[in-house]
């Protein structure tokens, strides 16, 4: 691959991963482009939250390349990833909130502590932020204070803080109260809505068909089909994925 | 002396005498459990860094202690370093032996809380960026410490009841200062009496004072 005729922002090429001797990534090929919205479907067990993992080093992979802006990162050592996962931000299931640090201290500790801002810098991001996610006003809270909702979105926020490149999200609203599901999805539409690359692995069919540029659908560890939302609900070309959007309706 | 009958004007005679081994026993009890917990933490964080070596070695001297009697090692420490040339008197060997012991329980306890941590804190300290050291510090370390208050609690208890082992090697604490005036007086019911009051007080004080800790740290922290 040279660097200046790949237009991706992140490929994987083959990408393997096992879990001991349990292959769970079986040669993945994916690649999306600055500013492209990614939604990744598939059933439980299907390797989606291995996959993103494995993009920002929090899983190690045992073959095929995974590529940031054409660079080979997939052989790093932690402290190599630790830049790179600057640029790439991760929002959890769970939120993964600091439970000790009040909203305003969870989103200006890593860029402080690592250099990237004065600390009154960050805060003055924090507010604004904090603001375009409604939540203006609760920066002295502690996360046990507040909703799950709100939770997520402080923790959208705290990777949001790192002004990263890419941000991975890893079912951003599983773990959520369906009456807040509504709250987080229209977060991340807008705060990725300005051109903020993103691959998005969640259930909701909805959100995926109204926020995607591409489906990718995946099944026993390899992709097994990807297109527009209208191509991926409408026609999709494989069996398996025609009965998975049947039982997600 | 008849029956369960209390002399009460002995019992107060030798208050001032108990005041006196409280109050050693009130500072082995800050002094070994103070200095224990901060060598703990240092402890700990070598495990949790998985430094090569000292690592194994912490390993090693954490179940050593904790798998044989503080008495014996009172008695191997006191009786057993002096044949090879190490000698300390009475209350320094007792601070020693009490710290160290005290000492593996509280790394254990520290190493406990931070493994029962969700991993996720962890991984949410690394796909921020973070380097290890700033992760542990402000947030595995802190974040383990609100667990770890009990059980740390129940060492420090733990550790001021086998202060009274002390006394076995003539330092003058609580339980010395009973045994001396038992032995004086062969008045048991009185001393014992007092003796269990003392031990009593000082941890009920160290319950109250955990409580109002934990309530502290618990501050809009719910898990
Ligand atoms: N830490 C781990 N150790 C061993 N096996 C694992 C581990 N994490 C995941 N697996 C296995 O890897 C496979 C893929 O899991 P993964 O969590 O990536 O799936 P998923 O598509 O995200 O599923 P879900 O929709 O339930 O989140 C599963 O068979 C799972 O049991
Ligand atoms: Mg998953």
């Amino acid at each position: 691959m040279t660097q200046n005729l790949d237009t991706a922002v992140i490929r994987t090429i083959g990408l393997e991963k096992y879990y001991g001797i349990h292959q769970v990534l079986f040669g993945v090929d994916f690649s999306i482009t600055e500013g492209e919205r990614v939604v990744i479907m598939g059933s439980s067990g299907s390797g989606k939250s291995t996959f993103i993992r494995c993009l920002n080093g929090l899983e190690s992979t045992q073959g095929g390349h995974i590529q940031f802006h054409g660079r080979d990162i997939e052989a790093l050592a932690e402290r190599d990833w630790r830049p790179l996962r600057r640029r790439i931000g991760m929002v959890f299931q769970d939120f993964a909130l600091f439970p000790h640090m009040t909203v305003l201290n969870n989103l200006t500790f890593a860029p402080v502590r690592e250099g990237l801002m004065k600390k009154a810098a960050a805060e003055e991001r924090a507010l604004a932020l904090l603001e375009r996610v409604k939540l203006r006003g609760k920066e002295r809270s502690f996360p046990s204070q507040l909703s799950g909702g709100q939770q997520q979105r402080v923790a959208i926020v705290r990777s949001m803080m790192m002004s990263p490149e890419v941000m991975l999200f890893d079912e951003p609203t599983s773990a959520l109260d369906p009456e807040t599901v509504g709250e987080v999805l229209a977060i991340i539409q807008d705060l990725t809505s300005e051109g903020l690359t993103s691959i998005i692995v969640t259930h909701e069919t909805n959100f995926a068909r109204k926020c995607a540029n591409r489906i990718v659908y995946m099944d026993a560890g390899k992709i097994v089909e990807e297109g527009s939302p209208e191509k991926f609900f409408t026609s999709p070309d494989t069996e398996r994925a025609r009965s998975f959007i049947a039982s997600h309706n | 002396m008849t029956g369960i009958a209390i002399d009460w004007n002995y019992f107060w005679s030798v208050a001032p005498l108990f005041l006196r081994g409280l109050e050693l026993t009130l500072v082995l009890c800050l002094v070994c459990n103070g200095i224990s917990i901060a060598v703990a933490y240092v402890l700990a964080t070598i495990l949790y860094f998985r430094t090569p070596v000292l690592c194994q070695l912490i390993r090693a001297y954490v179940s050593l202690i904790r798998n044989t009697p503080m008495l014996v090692q009172l008695f191997f420490f006191y009786f057993g370093l002096p044949e090879i040339g190490v000698a300390a008197s009475p209350l320094i060997s007792g601070i020693i032996v009490l710290t160290v012991w005290a000492t593996a329980y509280q790394t254990e306890n520290i190493r406990g809380a931070i493994e029962g941590l969700p991993p996720r804190l962890t991984e949410a300290g690394r796909s921020l960026g973070l380097r290890p050291g700033g992760l542990f510090v402000f947030v595995i370390a802190p974040v383990a410490t609100r667990t770890v208050v009990p059980a740390m609690m129940n060492t420090i208890i733990s550790a001021t009841k086998n202060s009274a082992l002390l006394s076995s090697i003539g330092v003058m604490e609580l339980t010395y200062v009973a045994m001396d005036n038992i032995a004086e007086s062969y008045r048991s019911m009185e001393n014992f009496l007092a003796l269990l009051i003392c031990y009593l007080t000082i941890v009920m004080g160290l319950s109250a004072i955990v409580t109002l800790l934990e309530r502290h740290l618990g501050r809009g922290y719910r898990r």
